[in-house]
């Protein structure tokens, strides 16, 4: 008992502390400081503090309660809602993020209440916080109300829609907007009848609402709306609604709509608006604002993998045509990055007749991210219409890459070889990339030289040992001799990586000696490595020879002036 | 775009209505700020440039004023049942920093402080701004359990890092969420809950630095539509734009600008540089501020504005002295009545004015505008601007309350509270 009661003081005590970083490592141990004083104490001594806690104006230390609060849930098993009050205080607070883990947390211990705890506990503080006087209790309220729906008797479901409802209409926009995205949790869970005769009304209301912001928020009605009304009610109450929304002089709702298009081209009752789709679909590929066009065109497979094949060609095409040539770089980085799922929709001929060139265009982009966004996804394509058209513009547009000045773009193309080798195959390969590899191992940046270690191994594993000890151990030789020890390092990072994919015998009799070569090296980071590799080695399949070899060495090593290397031999040896 | 239809004739005669049936005449309230000797103003000059008013604002419903000072401290003070205003809280906003790049002092003299649109009785939002960091503070108050009961003002959001020149206004959208923090060449769009990244709407910087000619003065949004802002130029000209539209607001939906003024010559850069710039409660109109006059806009013409209000005509044939000592170059700011229908401006010699902004200013004596000297009652009498001219007491801020008839004027370091005397009204005026 004593133990715990101190427990429990030391950590009022730290809590008192004016140091955050205290008080965060403090709330840390939240969880083992409840288990181990119990629950009857938790619940009397640790819960009351913890509500003033909540009150201090440190962000982060609240955020860290409002997690920890919810893992306290197991140890006050049959009275979680004691929990209620901090939550409660934390889901005002002023930061987002504080009163969305808040919530969270709320929805934990609301899986734990049973039906009258639920009336008398969880229900008044719904109703407190949807009353709050500050803005911000009501915008957490509005996250509450469908998770509770379901547990609810008839009479107190009417209550709680009520209260829902007067903060969809709420004076205050900020509210509006919280209620209008959470409104689609709600409707999932009612009736059809009820959906016709409360929903439809407050969706009208929202969907023309004067602030923007709630417009916006609105738009997932519609998603909701489609996938439970019947066909005539979408027909008379939504589609001019859908409309209205495409036609929004606001862009940001027009946004909203673009991003939302694949949902509502996915939902049950579509065909009702099917009239409507591609001509609105193409619009907003058209927009006169590039942030829509951007996320239209982000959507391109998942909304024509839902048209007719007809209209695809007839409507959308033209459109991708013009989008290949946009002014904005970001509309033509998002259209490479998803017209590589329209050769598999629209077939080998129509893509060879239509495509193409937009294709060839895109690998001889300025902008860097519409070259690397369109070989990412290079398979899907390939799969279909196969290499040959392009493998020519795909080689000069790899290799133009791979120069570049910017070392994040030549970064993203070496991550990417892996991928495209099989698709060239090695003969290809071997001409135009091979080389390619071997400089990046050169690279000046580290990055760049990590990045191209990985690659040899997963091209090795690709391509078989007998292809990588022509093409490129003599490299990896050459390096080990190098002057500059940056290049040394490389070496033994290139082994340590292949380590894993090549035969024992390679190991051995290839790579193992030019780690040999290096132990005596005069740079104390290189013999450190050594150890590093070492203890790599030895992890895969290698002879006793080699075994003996390693621990020889790495006792030699131990023995070394400087502090670091004998570390990392220490670090080796018990490997 | 906007805008619901105001028919003029309409809204010029319940103006004139109006003013035929409320008087135009204000007394002194009240007065704060450090008590300072007349006579000794030379020897603390040093550190009354400190205690120097640099920016007054009421809140929403008029129960608060905040006032910012050069030194970086902000007091708020609340209202009474009698009108007057009490101290409520101050706290030190800003301190001054460093700028190691350019090796520059950033001051902490606080530039603007606007109230958040959405508050209840016991708590509040503040913004502030200086030169380079605008801060947004909560303020509440706390009833400790020996029923006293404690104003607490704590730091909530600190946005920084988005300016590379100088802040010269700040302004909340009506949406509650968003905010615009605007510098000499551009316009950031902030949500009040993210700090760590702000987006870039107006930018008028040219490519050449050496091509540069126009500079950003200030920025408003509108009170009721949460997508409409102007901003006007050291050109005199106000651009309107509509963050519907596109991304970016750099080509605007409206331009205003008065081709007619008259003065010609040297001066005219400088006098029409624009101080200050509102729109009116009713989302309207709005006005702009100048060296020599106000201009009146309805926001559905761009064509020439709705009036011009001239009342600086005496400095005309002083404009040579006033560029030697630099006077030329005071920003002078403006504000609207709660009903629309007045305007506020300060001038030297502590006067201010109020302009009946919708009467007849046309030929001779005009009596749509009426002069005031800010001072304690009994010091000074009004000058006569044909013989002395005091470039150093100068009403620079105004604010007037959303409610009723109250306004607060900033002079150096002493701030004024003057209220209409309604002794002759003959109606309770209700504006539609």
């Amino acid at each position: 008992m004593a133990n715990h009661e101190s427990l429990l003081n030391i950590f009022f005590e730290e809590m008192g502390m004016d140091d955050s970083g205290v008080k965060l490592n403090a709330l840390r141990t939240l969880s083992e400081v409840a288990t181990s004083v119990g629950p009857e104490v938790t619940a009397s001594s640790l819960l009351p503090f913890l509500q003033d806690v909540a009150k201090e104006p440190e962000d982060d230390v609240l955020l860290l309660l409002a997690e920890q609060v919810g893992c306290l849930v197991d140890i006050l098993d049959g009275n979680t809602q004691l929990l209620l009050p901090v939550l409660e205080e934390l889901a005002t607070a002023e930061e987002p993020s504080v009163r969305g883990k808040a919530v969270d947390s709320i929805i934990i211990v609301l899986d734990n209440l049973d039906q009258e705890s639920i009336k008398e506990n969880y229900l008044p503080m719904l109703a407190r916080l949807s009353a709050g006087n500050w803005f911000t209790s009501k915008i957490s309220a509005c996250s509450l109300f469908s998770p509770v729906y379901p547990k609810l008797e008839d009479g107190d479901k009417l209550s709680i829609r009520t209260i829902f409802y007067g903060l969809c209409a709420d004076n205050l926009p900020m509210v509006r907007k919280a209620a209008a995205e959470n409104l689609p949790n709600l409707v999932t869970q009612l009736s059809l009848e009820l959906t016709k005769q409360e929903i439809l009304p407050l969706f009208n209301e929202l969907a023309t609402d004067k602030q923007d912001s709630v417009r916006l928020c609105s738009v997932g009605n519609v998603v909701a709306l489609l996938n439970i009304l019947d066909e005539a009610d979408v027909d008379q109450y939504v589609k001019p609604i859908l409309l209205d929304y495409c036609n929004d002089p606001a862009w940001r709702v027009r946004w909203m709509v673009a991003d939302k298009f694949e949902d509502i081209c996915n939902a049950r009752n579509v065909a009702v608006i099917n009239s409507i789709i591609p001509s609105n679909y193409v619009n907003l590929l058209c927009d006169s604002e590039a942030e829509v066009r951007t996320a239209a065109a982000s959507h391109l497979t998942g909304v024509c993998s839902t048209l007719e094949l007809e209209l695809i060609l007839s409507s959308v095409i033209p459109c991708i045509k013009r989008l290949a040539n946009d002014e904005s770089k970001f509309v033509r980085a998002s259209l490479a990055k998803s017209i590589t799922g329209i050769p598999e929709i629209i077939g080998r001929e129509n893509t060879v007749n239509n495509l193409i060139e937009i294709f060839l265009e895109m690998l001889k982009d300025d902008f860097p991210d519409v070259r690397l966004n369109f070989i990412n996804d290079l398979s899907n394509i390939t799969e279909i219409i196969g290499i040959d058209e392009l493998s020519q513009h795909l080689l000069h547009a790899i290799t133009k890459l791979a120069q570049d000045l910017n070392w994040r773009v030549r970064l993203k193309i070496i991550e990417s070889i892996p991928v495209l080798a099989p698709l060239l195959g090695v003969e290809k390969f071997n001409e135009r990339l091979a080389p390619l590899c071997l400089t990046w191992l050169g690279d000046r940046v580290c990055a760049i030289r990590d990045a191209s270690t990985e690659n040899l191994k997963n091209l090795t594993a690709l391509f078989g040992v007998e292809w990588a000890k022509e093409h490129i151990f003599p490299q990896i030789n050459r390096f080990s001799k190098h002057p500059n020890y940056l290049y040394r390092m490389t070496t033994l990072f290139a082994i340590s990586s292949l380590s894993t994919v090549v035969d024992t015998k390679t190991l051995s009799d290839d790579l193992f000696p030019l780690v040999l070569g290096l132990v005596n090296d005069p740079v104390p980071n290189i013999r450190l490595n050594v150890c590093k590799t070492m203890g790599k080695i030895s992890q895969s399949d290698i002879n006793q020879e080699v075994t003996e070899i390693i621990a020889e060495k790495l006792e030699q090593l131990k023995a070394d002036q400087d502090s670091d290397v004998y570390y990392f031999a220490m670090l080796a040896q018990n490997e | 775009m906007i805008i619901t239809d105001v028919n003029k004739n309409d809204w010029e005669q319940q103006a004139n209505n109006y003013y035929t049936n409320t008087g135009n005449n204000w007394e002194f309230s009240q007065m704060f700020g450090e008590e300072d000797d007349a006579s000794s103003s030379e020897i603390s000059s040093e550190s009354s440039e400190e205690n120097c008013i640099s920016s007054l604002t009421f809140d929403q419903s008029g129960r608060f004023l905040a006032v910012g000072y050069n030194c970086g401290q902000v007091v708020v003070l609340t209202q009474q049942n009698d009108q007057t205003y009490q101290l409520y809280t101050e706290f030190k906003s800003h301190d001054s920093a460093f700028d190691f790049l350019t090796s520059m002092e950033i001051e902490e003299k606080i530039n603007m402080i606007k109230w958040y649109p959405f508050s209840n009785d016991k708590a509040q939002r503040l913004m502030t701004t200086n030169d380079k960091t605008v801060k947004l503070f909560k303020m509440w108050e706390h009833s400790s359990d020996d029923e006293r009961t404690d104003v607490i003002v704590r730091p909530w959001k600190t946005y920084e890092g988005g300016h590379v020149y100088n802040i010269n206004s700040v302004s909340f959208n009506s949406d509650g969420q968003l905010f615009i923090s605007t510098d000499d060449l551009r316009i950031n769009l902030w949500d009040v809950n993210t700090s760590t990244e702000t987006f870039g709407i107006v930018d008028i910087k040219p490519d050449n630095m050496d091509d540069l000619v126009e500079v950003i003065t200030c920025s408003d949004f509108h009170p009721q539509h949460c997508n409409v802002l102007i901003y006007a130029t050291s050109k005199g000209i106000v651009r309107m734009s509509d963050m519907r539209a596109s991304a970016k607001c750099d080509n605007h939906t409206k331009e205003f600008e008065d081709a007619d003024s008259e003065l010609g010559g040297f001066f005219h850069e400088l006098v029409s540089t624009i101080s200050d710039t509102h729109f009116s409660p009713c989302g309207r109109f709005l006005v702009s501020r100048d060296y020599l006059t106000m201009k009146v806009w309805d926001t559905r013409m761009e064509k020439e504005p709705w009036k011009v209000v001239k009342f600086h005509d005496h400095l005309i044939p002083r404009l040579c002295d006033l560029y030697e000592n630099d006077c030329i170059f005071d920003k002078f700011e403006c504000s609207w009545s709660g009903n629309s229908m007045r305007v506020l401006t300060g001038s030297y010699n502590n006067n201010f004015y109020i302009a009946d902004i919708f009467g007849d200013f046309s030929g001779g004596e005009s009596t749509s505008i009426n002069s005031f000297t800010a001072a304690r009652p009994g010091v000074v009498n009004q000058y006569d601007f044909s013989s002395q001219l005091d470039c150093s007491q100068k009403v620079v801020h105004t604010a007037w309350h959303p409610e009723e008839d109250i306004i607060a004027l900033g002079a150096n370091d002493f701030g004024y509270l003057y209220i209409r005397n309604t002794e002759n009204d003959t109606e309770e005026m209700e504006i539609v």
